[in-house]
Order: C-alpha cells, then sequence, then structure tokens
C-alpha cells in the first residue's frame, strides 16, 4: 500500500524534476552567473568593495535630484496612465460613444512607434523649433518656444505612450466581467457613477494592479523621453547609469546607481506583491451575460466624453503620422520647421535601401523578435504555472531570479552575457555563444522574461481551479489537462504578450549593440546608429525611415494576430 | 510575513553566489603574435575572404562608396555601422573571441584602450610613412585623418574683430555667454576632445583627478554660461539662424552641415591651438591567421594614397596621408592650413577622460 | 463497494476530517448532507482523488484506491461551478473524456447520443458553445459529460445550487431518474435537507468533520441520533423551561426535567381539532403571533409566555387575528429528548 503511494509520486515527479533541473541550470547560466560576474568585477574591482563611486554618487545633487525625479515620473506615471487607460477602456467597452472603431485603432496606435523615435516626432511638433510651436509663435510672439519641455512634457508623453498594457491586458478583463453584476447593482437602485465606483472596477482591480506595476516599472527606468523632453528642468536617472555604464572606468558608477535603483523597486514589489496575494479573486458567475454598452444619459457629458475621447485618440496617432511626413522631409526643412511639400522627396528611403545592408535588418528584427517572442512565452507559460501552482519559498526565490532583468541596466546584462561566454564553458557544455547567432537570442529572451512571467501568471490566476480538476477526473493526465483545457483558456492573453514583446523587441538597441551578429545587424541598432553623437543631421532622417518600416511591420503582426485573437473570443461567445 | 522571507531567501542567496562564482573573467587568450613578415602579407591579392569592418564613417551611403570600392578592389566586407564608443566597448568585450575584423574611424584614445585590452595585432602599412607624425605611433593602429575641433560662428553676427579668438573667452567674456553650444552628451569624440582642450590647459598633479580646482572652475563656467542645445535643435543649425551664434563641429563634419544647412560660416582659428586627435584604423586580433591577414591588406587598401584620397575628396575629410592631400576638399584644405594643434598631452588627457567625464556629470553638468 | 476506513484529512494544522468511517452500497443514491464548513466536500473530494487522506484507506469494490491517480479511479464528477471547459462545445465537453480514454468514433458518437438523451439536450445545442446555455443546460452538459464514461460511481458538489428553485425541483427529480436508469451509485453533497430527503437511498449527516448519523430519509427524520441531526433536519421546537414547568404543573405525573432538551417537530404541535381521538396530549395555553401562508400547509408562531412554539397545520382555511387566545396540544410520544448532561 504505501509502496503504491511512493511508485506514484514518484512517477509524477520524474517530469517534474526534470524540468526543474533544466529551469534551475538555464535560470542560473543565463541570468544569475553573468551578472553576477559582472557585478563582482565592476564592484569588486581589486576583491574588495570599493566605497569611492558610492560616495561619489551619494554626493552628487545631480544624482539625487534625478534619483529623486525618477520616482516623482514612476509614481505619477502610474497615476495618470491609470487615468487615461482606464477612460480609454471605458470609452472603448462600457460606453456607448460614436467613432468606436477609430478609436479602437487609435487607442492601439503608440504600440507600433519606437520610443525614442515617437518622443522625437513629439519633439520635432511641440519642442522650440516644432511645428506646432512655430505656428504658435507667429499668433503668440512672446510664449516661450521651450513650453513643452520638463517633468509636465514628460508626464503627458510617456502617459500617452504608456497605456498598451491597460488596452491590451485590462480590456480583457472588462470584457470578461459578467454584465449580471451591473444589472444587479442597477436593480439595487445603484446609479451610473457608483456601479462604475463599486461594481465594476473592483473586478478590474487585478489586472490594473498588475498594469501599474508594469507602468511604474517603465517610470522607473524612462530613458528617451526624459533625455529628449525633459530638459536640464527634469532629469532622471537612468540616462545617467546607461551613460556611465557605457565606458569600463565608469561602470562601477552604473553598478552601484543600478543597485540602489534595483533595492528601491525591489522594496516596491515585494510590497506589492504581497498586496497582490491578498487581493486575487475570481468571478464566481456560473453563466455570464456578456457586457453591453451603456449610453450616458447626461447629453452634456455624453458630448464631453465623446470630444475628450478623440482628442486623446489624435494626440496618440498626430505624432505618428508625423513621423510618417518627416520620412519624406530634408533635414533642412525638419530642423527649420518648415514643410514644404514641394521639398518631399524619397531620398531618404533611397538611402536606407540602397544602403549595404539595405532591407535585411527587417527580416533579421523580425526572425529574432518574433523567436525570442514565442521562446520567452513558451518558457514562461512552465516557470508561471509551477510558481501558480506551487507557491513556496524556492518559487518565490525563482520569481525574484527572474525578475532581475528590471533591476539591473539591460546594457550591463549584454556585458555579463559577452564576457561570460567567450570561451568554453562548463555551464554551456563546453560551447562559446560570444560572436554567435544565438547570444542575441538569448539576450532578447532574458530582458522580456520579467513582464512576460508576470503577465502569463496574472493568465493562469484566473482560472477556475475545478475545471482542472474535472479533466483529471474525466481521465486526462497533467499534460493532456494542460494541452487541452487550460492552454486554450489562457490562448488569447498568450497572443497578447506575444505580440507586445515581438513589437518591443523589434527595435530593441541597449543588449543588441553588443551581441548582434556582424551579418545580421537589426534595425534598432540601424536606428539608433542614424541618430547617434557622430551621426549628420541627414542620417538622422533614415531613423524616420525605419520607424515607418517599424511601424509598417507591426500593423502587419498586429493586424494578423488580433485576427486570431478576435477569431478565438468570438467562437467562445 | 512571506514576502519578507522570500527576500531574505534570495538576498542570501544572490550573497553566496556573488562569492561562490565572482571571478568569471580576467586576463584574455589572445593570440600568439608571430612576428610577420609585413611586405610579404601586403604583396599578395586579396583572398576575398570575408572580412567584417566596424566603423562610424558609413553614415549618409557613405558605406555604399566602401562597398563597391572595395568590391572592385577584390575584397569581400561586411560592414557593421556603429558608433565609435560602441565599436570600441564592442571590441575589447569580445577580445575572447571575436566577430570583427577592422576597425575603422575610432579616434586614437579608443585605440589605445583595445590595445590595452589585447583586442589588436600589431601590422604596418605601405602608407606608414606617408602618415608620420601625426599621432603617436603605437604599431598597431594607424591614423588616416586629423580631425581638429574648430569653433564655428555665424558670418552674419560676429567679425573675424568680434568673434571670442581663444576658447576661454567663451566664459570670461561676458559678451559671449549664451551665446555658444556645449556638448549635451559625453560619448562622442569631438564632445571629450572639447572637454580634453579645456581641462588639459590646467593639469596639475595634486589637484583633483589631476585638474587643478581652477581648471575645474573653468570648465564649470564653460558649461554654465553656455548653451546646451535641446534634443530636436541641431546645434549648426542654431548657428546658421543666429539663435546661438557660436558652436563648435569635427573637421570633417564641416561639409556636409555646411551644405545641410546651407551656410559659410567663419571659422575660427585660437590663439591656443584646436583640440585635434586623428581617427584610425586597426586590425582586430584573431586566431584565423588568414582572416588577420586579409584583414591587414584591406586596412593597408584603404588607407592608401588613391582611396583614401578619392574619399576625402567625396566626403570632406582632413586626411594624414601627405600624398593625398591634394584631393581634400578646399574649406578642409583651408582649415588645414590655418589651424594649429592645441599644445596639450593628449596621452594623459584620453587617459583620465572618463574619470573627467564622470566628474562632470555628477557634479558639473 | 465505497469504503472510507477511519480516514483522517488534515489542511496544514487544521483537520477537516477526524477518524470518519463510512460504508455506501452498489446502486444506492447517498448523500452527504450538512452545513458548510462540515468536511462533506472534503470528504467527498478525497474519494475522487483531489486530495490523500494524512491516515486512513479509501476502498472501492474491496480495491484500496487511496493513492489511485485521479485519472484512473473511474470515478465521475458533477462541480459545483459545472467546470465546464469554456472553449469548447457542449459536444466537445462532453467528449472529452471519452477521447482522453481513447474510445472508437463510432462508440463515442453512440454514447453521446445516450448521454444527451438521458438528460434531454437536444441536438443543436450540442454544437454551441458551453457559454452560450442557460445555467440549467449548463447542468445538464456537466452531468452529461460525468455519466459519459458509464463510471460505477458519481459524485456530485451541490450540483443544484446555482439554479432557481423550480428548476432545482424538476432536475431533482431527473437526476434520480437517471441515477435509476444508469444504475450508478451516487454520492451527493448538499446542504438542503429537502434535497438530500427527497433524493436520497440514505443520508450520511456531517458536522463539524465527522458524521453524526447514518441512514435512510425516514431513519433520520423520525430516529435523529443526535442533538445537531434533530435541530438541522426538519422544523423542530424545543420547548423551553417556562412550557416545561407549565406542562408539568398541568399534568401532574408528567415528571418532565426542565433542564433537559426536549424537542417536538413543528407538524406535530396541534390545535384542538386536530387532535387524534384516544391519544393523550399534553395542552399549552398560547397566543398566536403571526403565520407563513404555504398553500397546501400553513406554519404559524405562537407566544407560550414568553416562549415561542411554532406550528405547520394543514388548517389553513381561515387566517388568525393576532393575539387570539389558543391552546396547543403535544403528544409525549412526539418528543425527541436528549437527557441534561
Amino acid at each position: 500500500m504505501k509502496n503504491l503511494s511512493k511508485n506514484y509520486r514518484l512517477r509524477r515527479n520524474i517530469g517534474f524534476v526534470i524540468i526543474a533541473v533544466i529551469l534551475i541550470w538555464a535560470i542560473f547560466t543565463f541570468l544569475v552567473y553573468p551578472n553576477l560576474s559582472l557585478l563582482r568585477i565592476t564592484l569588486f574591482p581589486d576583491g574588495t568593495f570599493d566605497v569611492a563611486p558610492v560616495i561619489q554618487i551619494l554626493s552628487s545633487d545631480r544624482v539625487l535630484t534625478a534619483l529623486k525625479n525618477s520616482f516623482i515620473l514612476a509614481v505619477s506615471l502610474t497615476i495618470t496612465v491609470n487615468i487615461l487607460g482606464i477612460f480609454q477602456i471605458f470609452v472603448l467597452d462600457y460606453y456607448e460613444i460614436k467613432g468606436n472603431k477609430w478609436l479602437n485603432i487609435a487607442y492601439h496606435s503608440p504600440l507600433i512607434c519606437n520610443g525614442m523615435v515617437l518622443v522625437t516626432a513629439y519633439n520635432f511638433i511641440f519642442g522650440s523649433q516644432g511645428f506646432l510651436t512655430a505656428n504658435l509663435m507667429e499668433l503668440f510672439p512672446n510664449m516661450d518656444p521651450y513650453w513643452f519641455r520638463g517633468f509636465g512634457a514628460v508626464l503627458i508623453e510617456m502617459t500617452f505612450a504608456g497605456t498598451s498594457n491597460h488596452i491590451m491586458f485590462v480590456r480583457d478583463s472588462l470584457k470578461n466581467i459578467d454584465y449580471q453584476t451591473i444589472e444587479a447593482a442597477e436593480n439595487m437602485g445603484v446609479k451610473g457613477r457608483r456601479i462604475l465606483t463599486k461594481v465594476v472596477l473592483p473586478v478590474l482591480k487585478p489586472s490594473i494592479f498588475a498594469a501599474s506595476i508594469l507602468t511604474f516599472i517603465v517610470g522607473v527606468s524612462a530613458f528617451a523621453t526624459p533625455q529628449v523632453l525633459g530638459g536640464e528642468e527634469f532629469e532622471t536617472i537612468n540616462p545617467l547609469v546607461r551613460s556611465f555604464s557605457r565606458t569600463l572606468t565608469t561602470r562601477n558608477y552604473a553598478a552601484v546607481l543600478a543597485l540602489l535603483l534595483g533595492i528601491i523597486t525591489i522594496l516596491v514589489l515585494v510590497i506589492t506583491n504581497h498586496i497582490e496575494k491578498k487581493g486575487n479573486y475570481v468571478s464566481i458567475s456560473k453563466v455570464k451575460t456578456p457586457l453591453k454598452k451603456t449610453k450616458i444619459q447626461n447629453p452634456v457629458l455624453r458630448w464631453i466624453v465623446t470630444v475628450a475621447a478623440h482628442i486623446i485618440a489624435l494626440i496618440q496617432t498626430v505624432p505618428l503620422l508625423f513621423v510618417f511626413i518627416f520620412s519624406f522631409m530634408t533635414a533642412g526643412d525638419l530642423y527649420a520647421g518648415e514643410m514644404n511639400i514641394k521639398n518631399f522627396t524619397l531620398n531618404n528611403y533611397l538611402m536606407v535601401i540602397n544602403s549595404t545592408t539595405g532591407l535585411r535588418p527587417v527580416l533579421t528584427s523580425m526572425v529574432y523578435s518574433g523567436l525570442s517572442a514565442v521562446l520567452v512565452v513558451g518558457f514562461m507559460l512552465v516557470i508561471a504555472r509551477i510558481i501558480t501552482k506551487y507557491n513556496n519559498k524556492l518559487t518565490g526565490t525563482l520569481e525574484l531570479f527572474l525578475q532581475i532583468p528590471w533591476f539591473l541596466p539591460v546594457t550591463l546584462i549584454a556585458l555579463g552575457l559577452i564576457m561570460t561566454f567567450d570561451r568554453p564553458n562548463i555551464l554551456t557544455f563546453g560551447l562559446t555563444l560570444t560572436g554567435t547567432v544565438y547570444i542575441m537570442l538569448i539576450g532578447y529572451i532574458i530582458i522580456r522574461l520579467p513582464y512576460t512571467l508576470r503577465m502569463i501568471k496574472a493568465a493562469y490566476a484566473g482560472i477556475d481551479n475545478s475545471l482542472e480538476e474535472a479533466a483529471k477526473n474525466l481521465g486526462a493526465s497533467t499534460v493532456k489537462t494542460y494541452i487541452k483545457v487550460i492552454f486554450p483558456i489562457i490562448w488569447p492573453e498568450v497572443l497578447s504578450v506575444f505580440l507586445l514583446n515581438f513589437i518591443q523587441q523589434l527595435s530593441e538597441y541597449n543588449v543588441s549593440v553588443f551581441l548582434f551578429h556582424p551579418m545580421f545587424q537589426p534595425l534598432g541598432v540601424m536606428l539608433n546608429v542614424a541618430t547617434g553623437a557622430d551621426s549628420t543631421p541627414e542620417s538622422q532622417m533614415m531613423s524616420f525611415v525605419y520607424s515607418v518600416i517599424i511601424m509598417v511591420v507591426s500593423i502587419v503582426i498586429i493586424s494578423f494576430v488580433y485576427g486570431r485573437k478576435s477569431a478565438t473570443l468570438k467562437k467562445r461567445q | 510575513m512571506k514576502g519578507k522571507k522570500v527576500f531574505a531567501v534570495s538576498l542570501t542567496t544572490f550573497l553566496a553566489a556573488t562569492a561562490l562564482f565572482g571571478c568569471g573573467n580576467s586576463g584574455n587568450t589572445q593570440t600568439e603574435q608571430t612576428e610577420l613578415n609585413m611586405e610579404e602579407v601586403l604583396s599578395k591579392d586579396p583572398t576575398g575572404e570575408k572580412i567584417v569592418v566596424a566603423t562610424n564613417n558609413a553614415a549618409n551611403g557613405r558605406d555604399v562608396w566602401l562597398l563597391e570600392n572595395a568590391q572592385a578592389a577584390g575584397f569581400n566586407i561586411e560592414i557593421v555601422q556603429l558608433g565609435g564608443g560602441d565599436v570600441t566597448a564592442r571590441v575589447i568585450s569580445e577580445v575572447n573571441n571575436p566577430t570583427i575584423n577592422v576597425v575603422w574611424g575610432p579616434s586614437e584614445d579608443q585605440f589605445t584602450s583595445m590595445i590595452d585590452a589585447g583586442a589588436l595585432v600589431k601590422f604596418e602599412p605601405d602608407w606608414a610613412e606617408e602618415v608620420a607624425g601625426a599621432s603617436e605611433e603605437n604599431g598597431y593602429s594607424w591614423p588616416y585623418e586629423i580631425q581638429p575641433k574648430v569653433l564655428v560662428c555665424n558670418p552674419d553676427v560676429y567679425t573675424e574683430e568680434t568673434a571670442p579668438k581663444r576658447w576661454s573667452d567663451l566664459w570670461e567674456k561676458e559678451e559671449f555667454h549664451g551665446k555658444y553650444a556645449v556638448p549635451t552628451s559625453f560619448d562622442g569624440n569631438t564632445n571629450r576632445a572639447v572637454i580634453g582642450g579645456i581641462l588639459g590647459r590646467y593639469l596639475d598633479e595634486n589637484g583633483d583627478l589631476g585638474v587643478s580646482d581652477e581648471g575645474w572652475d573653468a570648465i564649470q563656467q564653460y558649461f554654465d554660461n553656455g548653451y546646451k542645445t535641446p534634443d530636436g535643435e541641431d546645434d549648426f543649425g542654431n548657428m546658421a539662424s543666429g539663435k546661438v551664434p557660436i558652436t563648435f563641429t569635427f573637421a570633417s563634419g564641416l561639409k556636409d552641415k555646411c551644405e545641410s544647412f546651407d551656410i559659410d560660416p567663419l571659422i575660427i582659428y585660437t590663439e591656443e591651438g584646436e583640440p585635434t586627435n586623428t581617427n584610425q584604423i586597426g586590425v582586430v586580433a584573431n586566431s584565423n591567421q588568414e582572416l588577420v591577414e586579409e584583414s591587414m591588406r584591406f586596412a593597408n587598401w584603404l588607407g592608401s594614397t588613391d582611396v583614401i584620397g578619392a574619399y576625402a575628396q567625396e566626403n570632406g575629410n582632413m586626411v594624414t596621408n601627405s600624398a593625398a592631400e591634394d584631393s581634400m576638399v578646399p574649406i578642409i584644405r583651408e582649415v588645414k592650413e590655418n589651424y594649429k594643434p592645441a599644445d596639450v598631452d593628449w596621452t594623459y588627457i584620453n587617459s583620465m577622460m572618463d574619470e573627467w567625464v564622470a566628474k562632470i556629470q555628477l557634479e558639473i553638468y | 463497494m465505497i469504503k472510507f476506513n477511519n480516514i483522517e484529512i488534515r489542511f496544514g494544522d487544521f483537520a477537516a476530517i477526524r477518524d470518519l468511517s463510512l460504508e455506501v452500497e452498489e446502486g444506492e443514491f447517498f448523500t452527504f448532507l450538512g452545513p458548510s464548513g462540515c468536511g462533506k466536500t472534503t470528504t467527498l473530494r478525497a474519494l475522487v482523488g483531489f486530495i490523500t487522506p494524512a491516515r486512513g484507506t479509501i476502498e472501492v469494490n474491496g480495491e484500496d484506491i487511496t493513492y489511485k491517480p485521479i485519472e484512473k479511479r473511474g470515478i465521475g464528477m458533477v462541480f459545483q461551478s459545472y467546470a465546464l471547459f469554456p472553449t469548447m462545445t457542449v459536444e466537445e465537453n462532453i467528449t472529452f473524456g471519452l477521447k482522453e480514454n481513447k474510445w472508437e468514433k463510432r462508440a463515442i458518437a453512440e454514447q453521446l447520443k445516450k448521454v444527451t438523451n438521458m438528460v434531454n439536450l437536444t441536438e443543436e445545442q450540442l454544437k454551441k458553445n458551453v457559454s452560450a446555455l442557460s445555467g440549467g443546460q449548463q447542468q445538464r452538459v456537466a452531468i452529461a459529460r460525468a455519466l459519459a464514461l458509464n463510471p460505477k460511481i458519481i459524485v456530485l458538489d451541490e450540483p443544484l445550487s446555482n439554479l432557481d428553485a423550480k428548476l432545482r425541483k424538476s432536475l431533482r427529480v431527473e437526476l434520480k431518474k437517471i441515477q435509476k436508469s444508469s444504475n450508478t451509485t451516487m454520492i451527493y453533497v448538499t446542504h438542503d435537507q429537502e434535497e438530500a430527503l427527497t433524493l436520497s437511498d440514505r443520508i450520511a449527516v456531517f458536522n463539524n468533520g465527522c458524521i453524526e448519523q447514518v441512514g435512510t430519509p425516514r431513519e433520520v427524520y423520525y430516529s435523529p441520533q443526535s442533538e445537531f441531526v434533530t435541530n438541522f433536519i426538519g422544523d423542530t421546537n424545543r420547548l423551553s423551561e417556562e412550557i416545561i414547568q407549565e406542562i408539568n404543573r398541568q399534568n401532574p405525573g408528567a415528571d418532565l426535567n426542565p433542564k433537559d432538551h426536549i424537542y417536538v417537530r413543528v407538524e406535530n404541535v396541534k390545535e384542538a381539532s386536530e387532535r387524534t381521538p384516544g391519544e393523550k396530549y399534553y395542552r399549552i395555553p398560547a397566543v398566536f403571533d403571526m403565520e407563513e401562508f404555504y398553500g397546501i400547509t400553513t406554519r404559524k408562531t405562537f407566544l407560550s409566555g414568553r416562549s415561542e412554539i411554532k406550528s405547520m397545520s394543514l388548517k389553513n382555511d381561515e387566517k388568525l387575528e393576532r393575539g387570539v387566545q389558543m391552546d396547543l396540544f403535544v403528544n409525549p410520544s412526539d418528543f425527541i429528548i436528549f437527557k441534561e448532561r
């Protein structure tokens, strides 16, 4: 009898042990070991910890202000993105607003544009010599040409560019709300706005929570936007970290700053993890009624909401349109803030196409992004499953390790990889990875780990446990249960995560620049070479061309993936 | 409670792991350097083996020019465009397993760090004598271009009389306050050379990081009274429009920038001389000897009088190769005749530059 | 057929089930009845295999299945939440287990027809996605899915709790029919005594991780073995000390101990006209307070002194005025007495 029980457990555990060993190997080899080696070299150059950089950093007013600013930005951004994001998803799915189809497209648009290019576009519109500013100056000659600069500008740009998690994930949970709960509330005499705050929002809480954490991380690690729009008035920490991480002698500053930032971020995450564990619940509805759109009764309010919804749509799409227009302009016109249609030219496109790399980077980036997005989602499907099923100290530690890429500057992660695997290594079974086509793939996977883990974990959390029990009860093995029951349920979320990963990686630069194989140069590197410090205004124009290419690729992929996603969802209704 | 425990466990694991697996990378497995017979290597025809050329000189269609000419000469190259700093960092970090074969374009101090990391091989091109004296010889990398950083002014705003005469005029004379652009980033060679040109005048063994208090004060004043060109504006464009009428540029940028903004600026030749460095070419060490030799042939070809001359004519470079000087464009020839290199200790300056830049970023900027 | 031998189930430090033993016969409709948190669902889940007991064994047909994998136990289950697979159609849900167990195509088709007939699902509903069905229909799918594998045992965890009263009643009848026609042993978990009494061949009344009593519906109703069962099943009055003393005063020789817990079911509290001739009754003077009119019966609440006493009677043609004096009668043979401890 006891034998029987042991046998059964052993058989079940063998698969688990194999997976666990592989996971531990992979995480240690690619995530923990390279980063620790690099931190060790930078922070303990002669075997002892060098305190000088810590003292220097802590006595620099600029650094302390930048640190403070980063956190102010992260906190404010979390608030504003939530307000805007929730407004957007309600406009799309909860209220009846005219022009829904267009709004839906517009609200997805920030997804497709590279962050650096988007903020550059903002600058060429709202900046001191931007088109809008130039036109406004003609009307109001006394206005400050630097009106769109500093904290406000950064916050506005990042808010309008930062709602994709709401559009992609929080929106799904709004769609999943049981309309009967709203009807019930109405029936109990609860009025419009209180239904929102008392019935609808609490159900959205877990997904809003997840989106908030992601937004917070985006805010803390903001790079492009503060760099371009912050000006001297509003400097954040990450541009400094990045600049320090690029030269050998100052790498220790970057490491110290990153650790400082990391510790604070870990604290925030641990606290939020704690809160999250308390407040997760699954819908208890047996028979869900699909969400019906509500008409806003008050005509004035309805008008205000409609106008606001469309203004937001314009703010999100116009910069992209400008990127498109810029790609046809000459550098002289662009910097002069003059739009002469007569001067429009295809030269920038020709320059890209005729360059020695031509359009190869597009293919390279698509392959790397696609492959890494599939792999990282695949791994996290397994790991998130283990973490959700076995909630203990070991899995808690595992989860924290997987969040390392959120705490370290990606430059350091790339350097760690390149320097660890530049010679045969026992951990890689004697293979050298540096200089191969694989190392960038590994890098791409690593930097998307934390985000993917969090999103997929959230997807698993929404599944009723009894489904799994039912499948087992009907004779399905653990693997079969997963493939046939669990996976199909989270498929739409998996597609969304894949999509976001893919699009983000299309223009990845920080890791790519160190890891790419010379025969396969990715788009992000081409784009940044075009805008780098040594580049001329003409070559900067090429960055708009690359951005247009990225947008086109993204749109194609989004429509493809969304087509499949909505087909799946439709089937379920 | 749970969160705390998890945190504690991971922190302990993390620390333990740091202690155990710290010293991963030290030393390098540089390939044995056998003395090559340069003449023999360079006299051979290109084998057509694929070599990877990393360069910051390939923007604006120059890559096409390079590829076509290299192919015509029998070379099979892949051009990788990267900024000078990125190329350097990458070559150094890949020292044990390089992917790049020829580096073309970074400045001598960047080459110095590559040499120090053991990433390059010794070689001597045919044209070594023609470039002699352009920079200190190290046996590894060779200068093909001189890159003085010159102050330029808007000719409608300043005349030769009213324009600054010295770099220090910019911050010492109130009339120039707010009228000149200062560096806003610190990874480009030009910006670093400008900083080096200023701080290099105040070297002091007893000062902080080898610079006297006076020097730190000067650089502080330089930044405080200058215009930090925001993204979305172009310093050269601002100069051309008169908004910020003084800026600086690297010499080889003059031709393109003047064309872009359609201006013929007033070029200042300062009393103390221009911060000047050279851009160089070098061959990356590799265990594949044939690849190394082909790379040397390519580098030798690229720096040769005809090739670099044609390149300079097209792109407005100031060549080191004395035999190719006639190919330079007029504006560059003019600069070459008039400028004088600042007389400072660039070897020392370059060795300190990273730390200076860090200090500037932390305390001054 | 099913035997629980001294099982103990723990969740961390908390013992949800302490030393429980029970036997269920083949073909029985057996109900686990008890309030929420009493351990009835836990025991059920141990039988199906979702929980492994800390001690004791579970046998089915003489085979120890305590550690047998869930999928090999051959016990069908209907979940409280139905647990229908939301990404599949009705048909896919029902045939899921058949496909997993590698049934032949034709056999699957036949079985599908058989079970859908049994639970009254139409052909057209089969092609629909489960989320497109109403609650009652979803419940039918869940039952069909459990039936499909022809299990010898089907367990049902509060399967009707999410349905409205009328649907619940009709499905109850169907369920009983299905059980008899398919000749399966069913174990049914509920907190609803009416369901338990109407459906079951036998009932186990759970309380606080233990079984209080096992018996037929009539046994647990008429001969409750514990005070908990008495209270939990049926509608009872506990006679207050005040009433007992009043009875003792009026009927010398009755000799009831006012400290004892004396219960009498509401239907055994009679009005004068309802008495069976020749029987001995104790009179309890009371004042009418309120009534609940059910149609067939009326439940009335009276006050005797400060004590409440309720009756259930078929006599309901006229509504009493509040405050009307009325004598109530109880027959000592209807008393359920638990001695003072």
